[in-house]
């Protein structure tokens, strides 16, 4: 049994629905990339996963049903969400940032210990230590974005486009950290990115969305050597 | 008004040791500071109370008023939740006050716990809808509330004194004998009250703003959606604050119904005294420890002022002008400018982080002083 399990997954804003009926799998450990041009129902999946908008279908994580629980209670049980344009907190210094990612936790020590890890993991965000979050580069942000889901020890973690507005040596920086802390802690990823060069490169499966379907799923190999995958995402 | 003229720099924060001084958290400098601080605050309270009696009852307004607005600080400055309904509970402190000294013949000192308890209540109510419903729905929700005070007040008139009013008893309202001050010296008992309470509800949002519950606050103002994503729960959050914003602006209700001895729906506790809160609040400093006793004194002596040098009608205009100037040269505020500042000059950090292992030993504590968030 996998670890999150996704089945007629619907979604939208008000009269307007974006998702009609989305089906996805990660398993423990794993990198799964979600692939889909603008306006696929990337973000609109990654809210209903966090339970940031209503939805119906069925989302089961690890073995319980996810399904109208609210954003804190799925943080909970293990599901962390690094939000789309990374949504730190502006005015709240980085360590006040990385605290609110432990808002649920009550282990002082290992909090502490926590902030610590991901500050020698982000040496930029220990340099920013006493900064307010908004006077940070975007890069930066983008790195306390992740930092700050990482403080809730999820086992699935959900990144919504974190390349998006970054230059392209912080992003693959940024993907290596990514790989790295799936390789060492082994945090379940699920990616949606509209650039998948990199995400293909440390992803172990991908879906492809297309207008609030997914329309294929499968190893990362076989989507590499398909034809109209390449020319669409691949930039081939 | 055109985006070039506001001219607000976003500033970077230099590293530590490009400071012209810095202060270690509990070093003897800092320490030193501290108790110079505390001297500062005895004697500028001495030298308000030797003042002749009316100008000690202009203090003791400004320092009532400080507390209403450090309430309303809480939900709208820290957390963002605009409320224009804070007059019902500066009334919902006030009536409960009058009507169990002139009803019930209790101590008003006695009375301001319950007042403070009431409002806690009413203030959990209030914020529920802010649960469903943000930004300026949310303000309606609270607009509605303090538009519909003064019609309770009148409509329960039997208990209320209705639109006719409430009048507490000069005699009941005598310093309790401990203090030694005489009837006549009741102005110096009220200056004295609101200043030990307005230095209590000082150091209890200090605290607050300071927890994790506070910083827990200022993330759902800055966004909330990533607050609940980190594992917030924004209900309790905003239920909270509006409880305890309601709370410390109901305590200074309870202290302007003894200070004023005279309550009526339609005086102090329409939309208009939301509005003075609320503009005090920006005045001095949203979301900033001393922002609120600033903005106090600014909605105390601006009209006072402008009243000598106009008369009507002309001095609310020169109110108005002067409030314009002011948000316009100050945007975020009195104290919020002076804190932007002042952290160019001072640093104050603690001793972890001007040495290697900032992370870990910081992450106990926050980390610049009466910082505006």
């Amino acid at each position: 049994m996998s670890l999150l399990e996704v089945t007629g997954l619907t979604a939208g804003y008000g009269p307007a629905r974006v998702l009609h009926g989305i089906d996805l799998t990660v398993d423990d450990g794993e990198v799964v990339v979600v692939l889909g041009a603008n306006g696929a129902g990337k973000t609109t999946t990654m809210r209903a996963l966090a339970g940031a908008i209503p939805h119906q279908g069925s989302i089961v994580f690890d073995g319980a049903p996810l399904t109208g629980l609210r954003p804190d209670t799925i943080v909970g049980r293990g599901i962390s969400l690094v939000p789309q344009g990374r949504g730190t907190f502006s005015h709240l210094s980085v360590l006040e940032n990385l605290r609110v990612g432990a808002a649920r936790r009550r282990d002082k020590a290992e909090i502490a210990a926590d902030i610590d890890r991901w500050c020698e993991v982000f040496p930029r965000l220990r340099e920013r230590s006493g900064q307010e979050a908004g006077t940070l580069s975007g890069g930066e942000q983008q790195m306390l974005a992740v930092a700050r889901a990482l403080m809730s020890r999820p086992r699935l973690l959900l990144c919504d486009e974190p390349s998006l507005g970054l230059a392209p040596v912080i992003v693959a920086e940024l993907f290596r950290t990514l790989a790295e802390i799936n390789r060492e802690q082994g945090t379940a990823l699920l990616l949606v990115e509209q650039n998948a060069e990199l995400a293909l490169g440390i992803a172990d499966r991908v879906h492809l969305l297309e207008v609030g379907r997914v329309v294929a799923a499968g190893p990362v190999a076989e989507f590499r050597d398909n034809e109209s995958v390449r020319r669409a995402y691949l930039g081939d | 008004m055109s985006t070039k003229t506001v001219d607000v720099p976003v500033e970077k924060p230099a590293p530590a040791g490009r400071f012209p001084i810095t202060i270690v958290r509990g070093s003897g400098r800092y320490r030193a500071g501290q108790l110079g601080l505390v001297a500062l605050v005895a004697l500028l309270l001495l030298a308000g109370a030797s003042a002749e009696p009316f100008r000690v009852g202009q203090f003791t307004s400004v320092l009532i008023f400080a507390i209403a607005i450090s309430g309303l600080n809480l939900a709208t400055g820290y957390t963002g939740l605009l409320s224009i309904g804070h007059s019902a509970f500066f009334g919902l402190g006030a009536y409960t006050t009058g009507i169990l000294v002139v009803s019930y013949g209790w101590e008003p000192l006695a009375t301001l716990p319950v007042g403070v308890v009431l409002s806690f209540l009413i203030g959990v109510v209030v914020g529920l809808p802010a649960l469903r419903i943000r930004g300026l729905y949310l303000a309606l929700v609270t607009l509605a509330v303090g538009v519909a005070f003064p019609e309770l007040v009148k409509r329960f008139a039997d208990f209320t004194g209705g639109a006719a009013g409430l009048v507490i008893r000069a005699r009941q309202l005598a310093p309790p004998d401990w203090t030694g001050l005489r009837l006549g010296q009741r102005h110096l008992w009220l200056y004295w009250l609101s200043a030990v309470i307005l230095i209590l509800v000082l150091l209890a949002v200090r605290n607050l703003t300071r927890s994790r519950v506070g910083i827990a606050m200022v993330a759902t103002r800055d966004n909330e959606i990533a607050a609940a994503a980190s594992g917030v729960d924004l209900a309790v959050v905003k239920t909270a604050v509006f409880g305890l914003s309601g709370a410390i602006t109901g305590l200074a209700g309870g202290l302007f119904a003894m200070y004023i001895g005279a309550l009526s729906p339609d005086g102090s506790f329409t939309l208009l005294k939301s509005i003075e809160l609320i503009t005090g609040l920006f005045v001095g400093g949203a979301a900033t420890l001393l922002g609120p006793v600033v903005g106090a004194f600014a909605v105390v002596f601006i009209p006072y002022y402008s009243a000598d040098l106009a008369s009507g009608h002309v001095s609310g205009i020169v109110f108005g002008a002067v409030l314009i100037l002011i948000v316009f040269l100050m945007p975020e505020g009195a104290v919020g400018l002076l804190n932007r500042l002042g952290r160019r000059i001072v640093r104050i950090t603690t001793a972890a982080e001007t040495g290697s292992d900032a992370g870990r030993s910081a992450a106990h504590s926050a980390e610049k002083e009466g910082e505006p968030r």
